[in-house]
């Protein structure tokens, strides 16, 4: 039970915005899609939602085809930067269609979920703030109860008191009935200890499919005086260096060696995702 | 399938403007009943002929916004192409036959008014003023009297031909507008460019070329006319007609649609 891609290819007139992608999401797991401005994020979230043809490629959703499958897409629900509702419709309005159209639908949730946020029901969708747009949207995707939830920049315009509301309450729901979320965001910091699987795309490619730990233990971080740090990245796969005054800080792959006579005036640390992401996504 | 949900969300997304619609109709008449005692005497006609002439051009206009709402609130509901696509056609049926129905009650409603204001109000169903030799043209032109007319069996024929016709008529000018919509969704800037500035400048140019040509003008309003008689001449080829340019614009829009983005 997954959704899985292969080899989905878009462009967009002279822009190659996907080529060559295959990724699995599997069920009951919280990914992380990472990737730079126009890395092809929100073409790949579109693609798989059907909103979007890919140029070459196949989607798939727990075995089926979904490419034009209201089946297979009713497990799916994406929140999009964009809001597809109609400007004129009434945010309870907007429950009501949802509960319509997806039976899982939790209206009382919805509800509840408002009143946290502050979100009025009565408001209409054209009159909402940015940052009340994403929380409408964040609504419907916590309330919808799908298999599937894909939250494409789920945080923009958020202030940091709902930003934190709305990773507790994610997690809340997570915890008493696992799904599959897929957060594409850029604040990576904020969502790194949320996601489970990273997915870092680049240039429309995948870069990185693979759990977030996995991840992370494949490097580590060294800093200390530069004429130290210099030393003991001799010979090292060194994925990048930040620099402050005589300071410097390594980002390298691999198991960190403390024994090592260049090693003695070292700190070494774990990586930090968004560093590595900086440094992999970096060219 | 979530054709069901849709064709709900379709006919809502109608609802308000179809309230609209009549509540005007409606409301003039009203405005026409009130003036009534102040308009001087028995001499005041009020004539409703015809009111899906302008139940088509309103239902061409509802067809023209019926597109990116609905497609975009289906593609956030996960609903296919497809599905909206025989959605559509399903709601357009039936807003045509919701449609065709109102008509003849709103043109029953102010033929009723003849009751008590006896020379003031006519009402006609653009079938019987379109097709001759029917009830409403014998009224108009006093060959019948209108007890003989409501009672008869013509009459009650000519009200359901009359919604038959509505019906027809009201397909062909929502599914244009429909056609219409998605194409300039599909369109980019210079297409649309192209089309709402070619339409008018190919009929400037057409009319110059018709005046320059006299022969080919009158040749062109002949088969013109022996097109329209061949095709609309009865009810059934009007009919036939309507549902062909239905069926038509219907394909064109789907062709349109199969591979249209979320925009």
């Amino acid at each position: 039970m997954a959704i899985k891609t292969q080899n989905l290819t878009k462009r967009f007139g002279l822009v190659q915005a996907l080529q060559g992608v295959s990724i699995t999401l599997e069920e009951k797991k919280i990914y992380g899609l990472l990737g730079r401005n126009g890395a092809g994020k929100s073409t790949l979230l579109n693609i798989l939602t059907g909103r979007l043809f890919a140029d070459e490629g196949a989607v798939t959703i727990d075995g089926e085809n979904a490419i034009e499958n209201d089946r297979a897409q009713g497990k799916v629900f994406l929140m999009s930067e964009k809001t597809l509702h109609p400007d004129s419709m009434r945010v309870r309005q907007a429950f009501r269609w949802a509960q319509t159209f997806y039976p899982g639908f939790d209206q009382g949730q919805a509800l509840s979920l408002s009143g946290d946020f502050g979100l009025s029901t009565n408001a209409r969708i054209s009159g909402l703030s940015t940052g009340y747009h994403s929380i409408f949207k964040l609504v419907l995707a916590l309330s919808v109860n799908t298999p599937y939830v894909l939250l494409d920049e789920p945080i923009l315009g958020l202030d940091a008191n709902h930003r934190e509301l709305f990773y507790k309450r994610l997690l809340e729901k997570y915890a008493a009935a696992p799904f599959t979320v897929v957060l594409s965001t850029h604040l990576i910091e904020e969502v790194a200890s949320l996601v489970e699987d990273v997915i870092i795309i680049k240039d429309g490619q995948v870069l990185r499919q693979e759990s977030r730990d996995s991840l992370l233990s494949q490097g580590y971080t060294v800093s200390g005086g530069a004429a130290a740090v210099d030393a003991y990245i001799q010979g090292r796969r060194v994925l990048g260096i930040d620099a402050l005054g005589g300071l410097r800080t390594a980002y390298i792959q691999g198991s960190p060696d403390k024994s090592a006579p260049s090693a003695q005036d070292l700190e070494f640390g774990p990586m930090d995702l968004q560093k590595l992401f900086i440094q992999l996504t970096n060219s | 399938m979530k054709i069901k949900p849709s064709i709900r969300y379709q006919l809502h997304d109608q609802r308000l403007s179809f309230l609209v619609y009549y509540g005007v109709m409606v409301g003039m008449i009203l405005l026409n009943l009130l003036f009534l005692p102040f308009a001087g005497g028995s001499d005041l006609r009020i004539t409703s002929g015809g009111i899906t002439a302008v139940t088509s051009i309103f239902f061409f206009i509802v067809g023209l916004c019926s597109f990116k709402d609905p497609f975009l609130l289906g593609l956030q509901h996960g609903i296919s192409r497809r599905s909206q696509f025989l959605a559509r056609l399903a709601s357009m049926g039936i807003g045509c036959a919701f449609l065709a129905l109102a008509d003849e009650i709103y043109t029953l409603l102010v033929a009723l008014l003849k009751i008590p204001f006896p020379n003031s109000f006519f009402a006609f169903s653009l079938y019987e003023m379109v097709y001759g030799g029917s009830t409403g043209t014998k009224l108009s032109l006093g060959l019948m009297d209108e007890a003989t007319a409501a009672t008869s069996h013509t009459a009650l024929m000519t009200i359901l031909l009359s919604i038959v016709f509505s019906f027809f008529v009201l397909l062909v000018f929502n599914s244009f507008g429909y056609l219409v919509t998605t194409l300039n969704y599909r369109l980019g800037k210079t297409g649309k460019i192209i089309l709402w500035c070619g339409w008018p400048a190919l009929l400037m140019a057409s009319g110059v070329l018709f005046d320059a040509n006299p022969r080919l003008e009158s040749a062109l309003a002949a088969f013109m006319v022996n097109l329209a008689r061949l095709c609309f001449s009865t009810l059934p080829r009007m009919c036939l007609t309507c549902l062909l340019l239905t069926a038509l614009f219907s394909a064109l829009t789907w062709l349109l649609m199969r591979r249209a983005n979320a925009k």
